[in-house]
């Protein structure tokens, strides 16, 4: 008798579950969203960049639904960083970067454009600048990056609206933009790559590409100077050296071991660690990066003051329970970039581990996540860097496989192609297109 | 007693097996919203628990999961073409590699095989 009754409800669930397929998924998702009956638990995300919002997209997608997801941003729209140096060089209109959250809320997704202005991770509790309370489940930080203009002598609130950092892309991007194309002929563009890590490792290197393109052709005159704190290019170094060489020999000089510690608004002037200056008449100064200001206001960072720390096989912090932090505000593993490639990855096994802990299964013991990386030589070639990492719970932690990953030979039109279609792909599956 | 009872569900399986029942069930639950929606969610999901520490890496990419009609999609390969594809891209010596050619060199033939059955039997 037992082995008819089993027989007959999983003939019974197989029907059920096959019948996913006829109706589709949004329907069922928003369905389940409405019936309270189904929910599994609640997500509080705060951060609508590539972790946040891949995150929320995933969650939804694997739970159907039955987890109520909040998505907190302060702003209505997100303008992506990758493929934000195309803006600068003039090569695509600040609105080939902008992404909307309407199709996660049409997915089930509670936007709500706030700003959080204090967490109590252990409460899970979250106040915002409109003095809303919210309170989840799980609560899942993804602040991206702040950027520690105190590091720099001079850079107060008056220099910072002439002198851009450009590394969070939107307006900071089309002012870099207007003054580089405002620039005369014969100046100097300078930029400031800080100590790593930092977001984006190669995008340094791409932007002088891509404002080196523009000068060569409008302003054959004028030149970029790389100052870079570190003491050699951070990724990529033998493609962009070969790319300098071919394509913008007089328009590119690159000086290593220059730490930008001082600026002088009036002057133009920038200055190193040992006192060298340096004067140009478009200063685009990146600060050292660090974790977003609310995760520090929070209590998450655990590293050098700058990053936080997570358990890999989850990406829960390692100080605060059902507390997860995602994207480039983490203690990256061993040769993991700061990449909104990886932040949507990290986002992958924090939604696995979210909705395994709320259907009470067990967590994932083993997984693999990827980055690839493009950066445009010029508006139409790229070249790439990619990785393969592996996640192991018996010895805890993330680790590159030494076979899989690599460098491509050289810029190629099909390089920049792929590049294209992997923006369009990573937008579409981050923000549920 | 026992005896009519096993007949009954006896009866009750071969009835559910009927593809037209089969389809008339999904109709109904699909069109009125019915509660054990919820029951089969949470059996495909253990189903899947495997897998999803290999697959969803793929979505950033190749947008299976947001836009089926995406030119990357997975979602055009049978299960046979998506392996041979695969090993193609780890094996091959390319003298000009793209990034899948790396890539695929994560990855083992089970791995493959696995990820293989997952985008196919997905569409």
């Amino acid at each position: 008798m037992k082995r008819y009754r089993r027989q007959f409800l999983t003939t019974c669930l197989s029907i059920i579950g096959g019948s996913t397929s006829f109706a589709g998924y949004a329907t069922s998702e928003v369905r389940n969203r409405l019936n309270p009956l189904n929910q599994m638990g609640s997500v509080l995300i705060i951060g609508g960049g590539f972790a946040g919002s891949s995150l929320a997209n995933f969650i939804t997608f694997l739970s159907g639904g039955r987890i109520a997801v909040t998505l907190i941003d302060k702003n209505k729209t997100y303008y992506s960083c990758p493929m934000s140096n195309l803006v600068l060089g003039g090569t695509k209109p600040l609105s080939y970067l902008s992404q909307s959250y309407d199709s996660l809320v049409r997915k089930g997704v509670n936007f709500v454009q706030d700003e959080v202005v204090s967490i109590e991770p252990s409460k899970r509790n979250v106040k915002t600048l409109t003095g809303r309370n919210f309170t989840a489940d799980k609560l899942v930080v993804c602040p991206g990056i702040d950027l520690k203009f105190s590091a720099i002598d001079g850079m107060d609130e008056e220099a910072r609206r002439t002198i851009l950092h450009g590394w969070r892309a939107g307006n900071q991007t089309l002012g870099l933009n207007r003054q580089i194309t405002q620039m005369k002929d014969g100046g100097v563009v300078l930029i400031s790559v800080p100590n790593a890590p930092y977001r984006c490792p190669p995008g340094p290197y791409e932007r002088a590409c891509q404002v080196a393109m523009y000068l060569k052709k409008f302003k054959p005159r004028s030149k970029v100077i790389i100052l870079d704190a570190n003491a050699e290019i951070q990724s990529k170094k033998k493609l962009f050296l070969d790319a300098w060489d071919e394509h913008y020999k007089d328009y590119i000089e690159y000086i290593p071991n220059f730490e930008v510690v001082e600026v002088d608004k009036k002057k133009q002037a920038l200055y190193s660690q040992f006192g060298d200056e340096i004067i140009g008449q478009v200063l685009n100064v990146i600060p050292p990066n660090t974790a977003g200001r609310i995760a520090h206001k929070a209590g998450l960072v655990t590293d050098n003051n700058r990053w936080c720390g997570v358990k890999w096989q989850s990406m829960e912090s390692v100080l605060f329970k059902n507390v997860y932090v995602l994207g480039d505000a983490t203690l990256s593993a061993s040769k993991m970039p700061k990449s909104a490639h990886m932040a949507n990855q990290h986002s992958k096994v924090a939604a696995i581990d979210i909705v395994s802990s709320l259907s009470e299964r067990d967590p994932l013991k083993n997984y693999k996540i990827v980055n690839a990386c493009y950066s445009f030589i010029n508006q139409r070639e790229a070249v790439f860097v990619t990785r393969v990492y592996s996640f192991n719970s018996l010895d805890g932690t993330i680790k590159p496989i030494k076979s899989a990953g690599g460098l491509s030979n050289k810029p190629s039109v099909v390089g920049g192609t792929r590049a294209y279609l992997w923006a369009k792909n990573i937008w579409a599956d981050t923000f549920s297109y | 007693m026992s005896f009519h009872r096993a007949q009954f569900a006896e009866i009750c399986f071969l009835l559910l097996n009927n593809s037209i029942t089969k389809f008339l069930i999904a109709f109904t639950i699909n069109v009125f919203g019915l509660q054990p929606f919820a029951v089969a969610q949470e059996i495909d999901f253990e189903k899947k628990l495997d897998i999803l520490g290999l697959a969803p890496s793929c979505y950033s990419c190749h947008s299976t999961m947001s836009s089926p009609s995406s030119k990357m999609s997975l979602n055009n390969y049978d299960e046979k073409q998506f392996i041979v594809i695969f090993k193609r891209y780890r094996d091959q010596r390319e003298s000009n590699p793209n990034v899948m050619n790396y890539i695929a060199k994560g990855y083992t033939d089970l791995e493959i095989e696995s990820l293989a059955r997952y985008f196919t039997r997905k569409r």
